[in-house]
């Protein structure tokens, strides 16, 4: 082994190798776009504004940290005022705000909150009159999807057989078929196609808010009461987003939540989807049950590509039928 | 703003993208949060282009940002378990397949220090990671102080620690 000269610039030299070359093997360009699509939306403030620097800019730590004390006390005042307001009959907060713009930032403030949130999903699907009838491709199914963030788990619906899938924090996709077997697909194993489904049948309220915020023209309905604020979205001349092309989102005016979303998606060259989510309930779920470990009962195995890679195949044909291999992307090694 | 001056601002992004996306992630161990702070990072500084020299003032305001995002961000987050290890997208297979120029020997090397460069990062603590990564970059300590709210004193015993988990987890590959 070719050994480095050892001293402290040697280190950080290393260091900023690695970083560099981790850099150089980034691909931006998604994320660039995203920035323009943002500033051609929020556009530059006027030299002649009045700029204060924003505090995520320039606060020092001892300023956090007076932050904190300020934060303590000001929680726990925040605390006694919600105390005598639920005491005293107040309630929260409810909607202000009156372009759509504003309601769906207020939204995406009360989504920041990393709460558990199962939503009822209907998948509805185009079918042609002609298109011979798959049982694999059902025009329509309702699942129960919980979500977290990134992660989301579904209970299967499948007219044929029942399984629970999902993906977890680290990006695994993995299904259940039973309490005792389990299969895992690593991130760079999943074809594009699968990657997508997941987009889909996941829900990332702060993603899909900050999409419509950027990338579509909003206008309010008018809602079915007034605790129910309706927003369309339709899809800006020139903009792209992954198949997403039209959204109806209906927030709670008290909670400041998404009671339903609507999502129109149209693959590309594929018949439109639309995925309809409506909140059923709000609740902590463990984190195991994001995972597929979760979803087992021991003693149980787990197929991958460490473990048995054949079996794993085995398994996804007979769930999936011969194109069950479909489901892994081979990995060069 | 001039069409020049948009074209400088526009080669900074363009320039300044990855690194920053790779830093923030190197210290959120998560991508897409990264890109996240990223992202608001540049668009809160562009939105001032008119007032900041962002061609020669705006990397260092920008690390600075992307520090403070992603160090409030961890003290907000709740604790969860193995986000080091899957989300770096870069893994060393892919990082070997990009190796064009040297023999798969050295690539093999590369890689293993390479991977012995994120164990030790991975066992920093985030401003551990913010400042060793911040000097390596070629932030003086003075400015790493300024951007981590610390005195110099304060700044410089966190990059040597910082540097001394890296030594050891690099010390195979070190010469004594």
């Amino acid at each position: 082994m070719n050994r480095v000269p050892a001293d402290h610039d040697d280190i950080e030299r290393l260091l900023a190798e690695h970083l560099r070359r981790q850099a150089e093997a980034l691909n931006v360009e998604l994320l660039l776009s995203r920035i323009r699509g943002t500033m051609a939306v929020e556009p530059e403030v006027s030299a002649k504004a009045t700029v204060t620097p924003s505090l995520t800019l320039q606060a020092p730590r001892r300023l956090r940290l007076f932050g904190k004390i300020l934060a303590w006390t000001g929680g726990t005042v925040a605390i006694f005022a919600l105390a005598f307001a639920f005491l005293f009959g107040g309630r929260p907060e409810p909607l202000r705000a009156a372009t759509p713009q504003e309601l769906l930032q207020e939204a995406q403030k009360t989504h920041h909150l990393p709460l558990d949130r199962c939503y009822l999903v209907e998948f509805q699907r185009e079918v042609d009159a002609n298109e011979e009838p798959s049982p694999m491709a059902v025009a329509s199914r309702t699942t129960r999807l919980w979500t977290r963030g990134d992660r989301f788990w579904i209970e299967g619906n499948h007219p044929r057989f029942r399984f629970a899938w999902g993906r977890d924090e680290n990006g695994i996709i993995w299904i259940s078929p039973g309490p005792k077997r389990g299969v895992r697909i690593d991130p760079e194993e999943a074809p594009r196609w699968l990657t997508m489904n997941c987009d889909i049948s996941e829900l990332r309220p702060e993603h899909l808010l900050n999409e419509l915020l950027r990338d579509f023209d909003l206008t309010r309905e008018a809602g079915s009461s007034p605790a129910v604020q309706v927003i369309r979205a339709e899809l800006k001349p020139g903009r792209w987003t992954p198949a997403l092309r039209s959204a109806v989102v209906e927030l709670d005016t008290e909670t400041k939540a998404l009671r339903r979303v609507v999502l129109r998606r149209q693959p590309s060259g594929g018949r439109t989807v639309t995925t309809t989510y409506t909140l059923v309930e709000t609740a902590t779920q463990n984190d195991d049950r994001y995972r597929l470990e979760g979803h087992l009962v021991d003693p149980f195995e787990i197929y991958s590509t460490e473990n048995q890679p054949q079996r794993r195949r085995d398994v996804l044909t007979l769930l999936f039928g011969p194109r069950g291999v479909d489901w892994i992307k081979p990995v060069p090694k | 703003m001039p069409e020049s001056q948009k074209n400088a601002v526009d080669d900074w992004v363009r320039a300044t993208l990855a690194p920053a996306v790779v830093f923030a992630r190197s210290l959120l161990r998560d991508k897409s949060q990264a890109e996240d702070v990223v992202h608001d990072c540049f668009c809160r500084l562009l939105k001032r282009a008119d007032i900041y020299d962002l061609p020669n003032d705006g990397t260092k305001l920008l690390y600075r940002s992307i520090t403070n995002a992603c160090i409030n961000r961890t003290q907000r987050a709740r604790p969860t378990i193995g986000l080091a290890d899957g989300e770096m997208g870069d893994r060393p297979l892919d990082r070997l397949a990009n190796e064009k120029s040297v023999s798969p020997v050295e690539s093999a090397q590369v890689s293993e220090l390479e991977s012995a460069l994120e164990m030790g990062l991975a066992k920093l603590s985030v401003m551990q990671r913010a400042a060793i990564q911040l000097k390596s970059l070629g932030h003086s300590m003075d400015e790493i102080a300024d951007t981590l709210g610390l005195t110099a004193n304060n700044a410089g015993v966190i990059v040597h620690r910082a540097r001394q988990t890296l030594a050891t987890e690099l010390a195979p590959y070190l010469a004594k």
